[in-house]
């Protein structure tokens, strides 16, 4: 049951998307959702859509998997769409059933917002798709450190990032378990109305935060007794050096750039 | 017969990058008041097949009767099939939950229905049978006993539901020796009072001396199926799958090249030494 959630996305992979520096990346799709929320005209849509399905031929993603990354937000999509179609009142009146009126400019606005949308979700999910996590996280921890003149706590966020991400499989995989035993001790998880299925998760619940802390507890102490003191100091296993493939990736998006000045 | 398993194999996440196959063809079957001691490698699907036999995993293919319910079946009453068919997980004292010990061993007869002086009853007397002082722990919580005595309660849980067949997934695991012995003990005397025993070990010494029969599991498949002296006088297949096996096996094997024969019931190390006393004309030894 609890196989089918997978943590990230990541598709492991060897592409010139995949070799993208982490911290340049990441740039580049905060670049890419300014410029989606900026532009007012439609056919840099289409350009930003190309942009996204390009760099999903060269990293092979698959489509249907790119497509599947909408899912969880199409309710939202649908619902922005649907309030701006009935609310907005500029525009020519095209429309009108009883109460309901269509403006001109109500289609205009909910097709750009639902295309905005649409396109951010396929830039973000890029990002996850190519990147794995944990070089996310570092690249975070490096983007963020000249906050920390502010004592903006860089490496510590990326640090508890990085071991969250690693234990949640753990967890699911601990989950699974005490359920399988629970169940083995008569316990029912499915049937039942809401009530009983919320006080027949507590033989789950309890057991898994009490391993949780118990673990974290033991992770500490198997840090600190490896001489863990924080971030001041620390050096670095993987070093990350800029190369063509960033130089080629930065070039794409300055034509963009390019032309987003030139179009608006 | 308790337990009868036909052609069963598992395969998990079918269909992903990630498809194993955990259990290949297995034919089983496991009698009443049998003592069965389980063995392999590790990831040789000891812990997938026992979690058939209760129905926790249903089988990719083939067929399972517990106690003549079919469990592939979608109807089959999993209620009555785990509490013939008790399963003792890995390392059970981590998932206790309850405020008391007390309430924490009834959870399992509660589901089962009882209640009432039954209740009581019946988690009383699971609690002294593995051995922990009933009034003194009733009333505390789990958490707060040592590991070992948690272990304790985790298994009167299961115990307290009344299995006819117990399975244990490497409940030594992780005890000191004499909380070894005594978890031993314990599941002997739960077997002579009938209950039948699956027991998963990785300690060949234990499993030969307190198993009527063993099973050795290799890759998902059965390879090997007969009582503690037959198996074990496999020691170079043994081998072959990781596998060790008991002291005195290696014994036998090293005296049978000198032309000395052990008798392939003995299993410790006193008995062992006692016979080969007796053999070379002294008495027992003292
Ligand atoms: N939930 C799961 N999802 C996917 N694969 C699994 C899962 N559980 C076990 N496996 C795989 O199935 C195989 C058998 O695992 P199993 O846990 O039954 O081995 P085991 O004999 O109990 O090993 P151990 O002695 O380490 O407990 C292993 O290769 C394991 O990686
Ligand atoms: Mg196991």
């Amino acid at each position: 049951m609890l196989n089918d959630i997978t943590v990230g996305q990541y598709l492991p992979g060897k592409s010139a998307v995949h070799r993208i520096d982490p911290r340049v990346k990441i740039l580049l799709v905060v670049f890419y959702i300014v410029a989606i929320f900026v532009t007012d005209v439609f056919w840099m849509y289409g350009v930003f859509a190309a942009y996204v399905l390009g760099a999903a031929l060269i990293a092979k993603v698959p489509l249907r998997v790119l497509l599947r990354s909408i899912k969880p937000l199409l309710f939202i999509v649908v619902f922005t769409f649907i309030m701006n179609l009935l609310l907005v009142r500029e525009g020519e009146l095209l429309l009108q059933v009883w109460k309901i009126r269509i403006y001109s400019d109500g289609i205009i606005y909910a097709v750009r917002l639902a295309l905005r949308l649409i396109l951010l979700v396929f830039g973000t999910s890029m990002l996850t798709l190519t990147t794995s996590p944990l070089s996310l996280t570092d690249a975070l921890e490096r983007l963020l450190k000249p906050l920390s003149i502010i004592r903006f706590p860089a490496h510590e966020l990326a640090m508890m990032m990085t071991i969250a991400l690693r234990f949640i499989p753990t967890l699911l995989e601990e989950a699974d378990k005490i359920m399988k035993a629970q169940k083995a001790r008569g316990a029912d998880f499915e049937t039942g109305n809401i009530f009983q299925k919320a006080k027949a998760l507590v033989p789950l619940l309890v057991p898994l935060f009490v391993n949780a802390f118990r673990r974290a507890d033991e992770l500490a102490m198997a840090m600190e007794s490896r001489c863990y003191h924080g971030g001041k100091g620390r050096t670095r296993m993987r070093i990350l050096t800029l190369s063509w493939v960033d130089a080629a990736a930065v070039a794409v998006n300055l034509g963009l750039l390019a032309l987003l000045i030139i179009f608006g | 017969m308790s337990i009868e398993v036909k052609n069963m194999s598992h395969i998990y996440m079918p269909g992903t990058p990630f498809e194993s196959a955990a259990l290949v063809d297995v034919n089983l079957q496991l009698h009443e008041g049998e003592f069965v001691g389980l063995i392999g490698h590790t990831g040789s699907g000891k812990s997938t097949l026992v979690q058939h036999l209760n129905g926790l995993l249903k089988p990719t293919s083939g067929t399972l009767f517990v106690y003549d319910v079919e469990l592939t079946k979608k109807d089959a009453d999993m209620k009555f099939v785990r509490s013939r068919v008790g399963l003792v997980f890995q390392y059970p004292e981590h998932q206790l939950f309850e405020e008391t010990v007390e309430a924490d061993v009834a959870f399992g007869p509660k589901n089962m229905g009882l209640g009432g002086e039954e209740l009581t009853a019946c988690v009383k007397e699971a609690i002294q049978r593995v051995g922990l002082d009933y009034e003194a722990v009733r009333n505390r919580s789990p958490f707060e006993l040592s590991g070992g005595q948690r272990r304790r309660v985790a298994i009167a849980g299961v115990i307290a539901m009344n299995p006819k067949f117990l399975i244990l997934d490497e409940p030594t695991a992780g005890l000191d020796p004499q909380g070894r012995d005594e978890l031993l003990e314990l599941v002997q005397d739960l077997n002579k009072s009938g209950t039948g025993i699956l027991m998963i070990t990785h300690s060949m010494d234990d499993i030969a001396r307190v198993a009527d029969r063993i099973l050795v599991i290799d890759k998902g498949r059965i390879v090997m199926d007969g009582t503690p002296g037959e198996v074990f006088s496999h020691v170079e297949e043994l081998e072959a799958i990781g596998l060790d096996v008991p002291e005195t096996s290696r014994l036998r094997m090293l005296l049978e090249k000198e032309g000395i024969e052990l008798p392939s019931d003995i299993f410790t190390a006193e008995e062992a030494a006692s016979y080969l006393c007796k053999l070379m004309g002294g008495g027992s030894h003292a």
